[in-house]
This record gives structure tokens, C-alpha cells and sequence, in this order.
């Protein structure tokens, strides 16, 4: 479990984070929305460990992790992280083994990098130049290696994965795609999985959590019900769109 | 997975005896195998009476030959190390001021050594290339910095260089005119470089300085890989940031600003040299900085026998050589799409 108390960010003198508590359950997909400039990639860059926030605090069960300590279970997801360099598809899953390795990786690092090839379906172009490969592609690798990277041998131990807008740039095939594999490996591992995305109807299909932001602040937090309702749809973002709840599944029309 | 080829280390390493073989054998006046093997031998039996062409293979082309590798070595794995810091394929040691500096400090240790006429100890010349080539270097470093992103654009940080260079040596050129060294008066030596000067004392030194700087940069080469996503990707995987660029542009100044010191301002081969690699391997860092070793010591000994070939018995400064080939390499390098600017 992953417990933000209190949480507050300042840039220069705008307050980006404005005293937020939230709690986030393994096993479950947790997903942030709210508008353009609400505060998201600041919140899930404060809560990755990337930003200290100015108060408060964030519990991952641990305490006082070093940046090399805590890259062993903890693993972020950019949208669009490019190459300088070219680089076969294998290598960059390998990256993600890089903190459990001095200089070699071990059999068991190997092992791990070949489950999660196939897990994710890039074992094809294992040997092809990552800059050669598509957008959709591109980001199935590195969803790859930041599985990579958290994926424990020992089930006990827990896990957290970031993902900071990861279907940004992704045609709606990839978009569907991805979010499959998320719920695929979150129902196989001990995981906590905190997501930013923008489209509310992803999040109306995939979210057993939700935490609406507006202004840095939490609007609404919970279940997708409760959280994608009119009255918090028009505060966040000004639209009126139809609702519908189906199958568990909640749709908005604009 | 994760099996390192080896074959193109082994291929590069059996090249580079080659190399140097050839290149100790051919110049001015040619030397046969025979009377290299003689000269050997009686090296290793503490035997003096060397006749002519034994003497010029011990005292000259032995170690000529020694320091192209030392100095090709260090220059290509310097680039290895500046390019990956930069995430960028077109910088390279003589762009971003090391290799001015250096020549900077070691024209000032001519200049003031023979004035003050100071016994110095051999150690004296490296320290003070190195202390010129950090001042330089992280004059560009600091002054291309972007006060907002807090890192550099590769077209300030190249703009800088420039300027940076441009003025030490400026600095050069004033020191060389008013030197009474014979070495530090040549503006040739230190702006195109040569290995005229080499000899067993120098190749010594740089041999130290390459070798040690050698095992720290492939100690990097797994912080380099994370450093082609990004800083932000780089800290994810639990990379402590600042200091591994701290530590990678220490080892780099000294890499090359030790061998600077010896044989003044040789450009590009840190360009050429891993990009080549890069095409044939990829650009594992793992190979790349191992090999890139190997391809610059073999380059930078046939530019040398190039430039000792060309208009004998007189010889061209090295880096005419390196330029001729660097310069298109490192227009197609910009004009090419497939890098990111």
C-alpha cells in the first residue's frame, strides 16, 4: 500500500499540490485524471519519489530509500521516452534489470527479461533496432522494461509502477492494447499501479480507483461511480457529457 | 540473451598488433622484419650496440607507435564518454574545450618553465594540461547549462565550445609567440598535433593515464546505457545523477588532457571512431567503450604513418589527417535523421 499524507508542492511561489491524502491498494488499477495543468504529472512525480513534496509525507513501507534502493521496486513509466542512440529492443528490456546487477547480469536476470518479452509480445523483434520501431511499439518495449525492472522473484515482496500519461501518442489499438497488459499484470503480481491518463473513458472501463484533481487539489476520490458523476464532471472540466453505467463500465458521451 | 560478441574485439586486437607493426616498419627509411626482431632482442638482453636502423626502431618508432595507441585509445573512448554524457553523437573532446584547454595549460608550462627555469618533475606537464583542460571544460559546461531546463541544448553547448575553444587557443597562438621552447613556438604542434615529440618518457605517462582511465570509463558503461533515455529514466533505474557527471567528466579531462599534453590538438577521432563501431555493434556501451579502445588506437596509428608517408621524409601534422576523414563523417552525422537533436 502507498499512503501520500498531507502532500503539498510548491514551484517558486505557485502552489502546484494543495494538501492531498490519498491512499493506493495493490491489486488494483488506480488512475488520476483531471484537466490540463490540475497538478497530475506533479502529483505522480511527488508520489515516484522523483520530487520531494515542500510537506508532508508518503509511506511506501519502507522508509529513507536511497535512489539506488528504491529502483529496485519502484519503476516509472514516461510517455515518449526516446533514444539518443540506437539500440536493439532486448538491451533496453535489459535496462530494467540494471539495478538488481553489478556488472553482469545473473541467469535469473535473463530469465526475467525472456518472461517478460513474451508476456508483453515483443519477443518477434527482440533483435530489431528500437529506433526503427513504431510509436505503439516503442512504447510496448518500455512498458516491457519497466516490468522488467519490478518484476520480483519473490511474490511477497510489493511493487510499485508509475505510469505518467503512457497513452499519450498511442492510436486507440495501442491505447486498448496497453491498458490490457495493465490489467493483466495486475492481476499477476504484487503491484501497486498508479496511472495519469487524460481519457475519461479509459478510466470509466479500466479504474477500480479513481482521484479526480482540479487545481491541485483532490476533487473526488473512489470507486469510478462515485467519481465520474455529472456534478464532477462539470466542476473539473466544464462539460455536460451523458453518462451511462454498463456492465461496470462507466461511458460518457460529449 | 546478453551474450557480449566478442568477435569484433578479437578481430580489432589482432588489426591493432598489425598496425603497429607496419607503422614501426615504414616512414623515412623502411626497417626490415629481420632487423626489428634483432633490435628486440637485444633489447631484452640489455645489449647497447644497436646499429642505425635498430636505434631508429627502438628510440623512434617503438614508442611513436606505443603513443599513436595510448592517445587513440584515449581520444575514441574520451568521445565514447562525452557523447553518451550529452546523449548526443556529434560532440566529441576537441568540441567542448578539453583539448584546447589542455594544450592551453601545457603551452603555459613551456612558456613559464622556460622563464622561470623551475626543475620540474614529469608529472609537472600533465598536471598543468589537466588543470587547463578543466578550466575550459567546465567552462562550457557551466555556461551551456539552460537556466530553466537546468541542462544542456546541444546547439548552445556546441556554440560555446566554439567560443571557448576559439579563445584558448587564441591563448595558444599568444604563448607560441612569445616562447623561446622550441616545442611550445611550434602553433602547428599544438593546433593540428603531432607525435613527433614521442619517446619512452611520454609514452610511460600517457600509457599510465590511458590505461587507469580506461578501467574507470567501462566501469560507466551500464550508467551510459540508462543515460541514452534521459536524465529522468537515468534516475528511475537509480542512478545518483550529479555525481556520475561529475565522475564521468573527470575521467574524460584527464583522459584527454594527459595525452594532449604529449601531442597536442588531434581532433575528431573521438568522432569517427565510435560512430563507426556504433553502425557495425550497436551502441552498447559494454563494446562500445572496449572496443572503441582498440579502433582508435589502430586509426590514430595509421593517420600517423599517413602523415609520415605522404611528403617524406618530411611529415604533415596529424590532425590534417584525422580532419580529412573526420570532416565528412561528422557533416553526415549532422545532416542524418535517425539522431536526435
Amino acid at each position: 500500500m502507498l499512503t501520500a499524507q498531507n502532500i503539498s508542492y510548491s514551484a517558486g511561489k505557485k502552489q502546484l499540490l494543495d494538501n492531498l491524502s490519498l491512499t493506493f491498494e495493490p491489486g488494483k488499477i488506480n488512475l488520476i485524471i483531471g484537466p490540463n495543468g490540475a497538478g497530475k504529472s506533479t502529483l505522480i512525480k511527488v508520489l515516484s519519489g522523483m520530487l520531494k513534496p515542500s510537506t508532508g509525507s508518503i509511506f511506501y513501507g519502507i522508509n529513507e530509500m536511497s535512489v539506488a534502493a528504491l529502483a529496485k521496486f519502484r519503476a516509472v513509466l514516461s510517455q515518449n521516452t526516446d533514444l539518443a542512440f540506437p539500440l536493439t529492443v532486448k538491451e533496453i528490456v535489459m535496462m530494467g534489470r540494471y539495478p538488481h546487477f553489478k556488472s553482469n547480469p545473473s541467469l535469473a536476470d535473463a530469465q526475467i527479461c525472456d518472461e517478460v518479452m513474451r508476456f508483453f509480445d515483443v519477443t518477434d523483434f527482440a533483435e530489431r533496432n528500437f529506433l526503427t520501431l513504431s510509436g505503439g511499439e516503442k512504447q510496448r518495449v518500455h512498458f516491457a522494461r519497466v516490468a522488467a525492472q519490478i518484476w520480483q522473484q519473490n511474490s511477497k515482496v510489493l511493487s510499485y509502477l508509475f505510469l505518467d500519461e503512457p497513452l499519450a501518442f498511442l492510436d486507440i489499438f495501442y491505447q486498448i492494447d496497453f491498458m490490457n497488459k495493465l490489467l493483466a499484470l495486475t492481476q499477476q503480481k504484487n503491484i501497486v499501479v498508479i496511472g495519469v491518463v487524460h481519457d475519461l473513458n479509459i478510466a470509466g472501463k479500466y479504474a477500480d480507483k479513481l482521484v479526480l484533481i482540479n487545481n491541485g487539489k483532490v476533487l473526488a476520490d473512489g470507486d469510478k461511480q462515485t467519481v465520474l458523476t455529472s456534478e464532477n464532471i462539470f466542476s473539473a472540466y466544464h462539460l455536460k457529457p451523458e453518462i451511462q453505467s454498463i456492465n461496470g463500465d462507466v461511458r460518457l458521451y460529449y | 540473451m546478453y551474450k557480449v560478441n566478442q568477435l569484433t574485439t578479437i578481430f580489432l586486437a589482432i588489426a591493432l598488433l598489425v598496425t603497429i607493426l607496419v607503422s614501426a616498419r615504414y616512414g623515412a627509411v623502411n626497417i626490415s622484419t629481420i632487423e626489428m626482431i634483432s633490435a628486440l632482442e637485444k633489447f631484452f638482453s640489455n645489449n647497447s650496440m644497436l646499429l642505425l636502423n635498430e636505434r631508429i626502431f627502438l628510440d623512434i618508432r617503438l614508442p611513436r607507435a606505443l603513443l599513436c595507441v595510448f592517445v587513440g585509445a584515449s581520444l575514441a573512448v574520451g568521445g565514447v564518454l562525452i557523447q553518451g554524457l550529452f546523449r548526443n553523437p556529434i560532440v566529441e573532446p576537441g568540441l567542448i574545450g578539453t583539448s584546447s584547454g589542455a594544450a592551453m595549460g601545457a603551452a603555459l608550462y613551456f612558456v613559464l618553465g622556460a622563464m622561470f627555469k623551475f626543475n620540474t618533475g614529469e608529472w609537472t606537464l600533465p598536471i598543468a594540461a589537466c588543470a587547463g583542460a578543466i578550466i575550459s571544460t567546465v567552462l562550457v559546461f557551466v555556461l551551456s547549462q539552460s537556466k530553466t531546463v537546468g541542462r544542456s541544448n546541444i546547439v548552445t553547448l556546441l556554440l560555446t565550445g566554439i567560443a571557448i575553444n576559439a579563445l584558448f587557443m587564441s591563448g595558444v597562438g599568444f604563448l607560441s609567440y612569445i616562447a623561446r621552447d622550441p616545442q611550445a613556438r611550434s602553433i602547428t604542434f599544438w593546433g593540428m598535433g603531432t607525435l613527433s615529440g614521442a619517446n619512452w618518457h611520454s609514452v610511460i605517462i600517457v600509457g599510465i593515464s590511458t590505461s587507469l582511465c580506461l578501467v574507470l570509463s567501462l566501469r560507466f558503461a551500464k550508467q551510459l546505457n540508462i543515460l541514452m533515455m534521459g536524465e529522468d529514466e537515468a534516475i528511475f533505474l537509480g542512478i545518483s545523477i550529479n555525481q556520475l557527471k561529475w565522475q564521468i567528466l573527470t575521467v574524460e579531462i584527464v583522459m584527454i588532457a594527459i595525452a594532449t599534453a604529449f601531442v597536442g590538438v588531434i581532433s575528431f577521432v573521438g568522432l569517427i571512431v565510435p560512430h563507426l563501431l556504433r553502425m557495425i555493434n550497436g551502441s552498447d556501451n559494454h563494446l562500445l567503450i572496449r572496443n572503441s579502445a582498440f579502433a582508435g588506437a589502430i586509426f590514430l596509428c595509421l593517420a600517423d604513418l599517413i602523415a609520415r608517408m605522404i611528403v617524406r621524409p618530411a611529415e604533415l601534422p596529424i590532425g590534417i589527417v584525422t580532419s580529412v576523414v573526420g570532416v565528412p563523417v561528422f557533416i553526415f552525422l549532422l545532416r542524418k535523421k535517425n539522431y536526435l537533436f
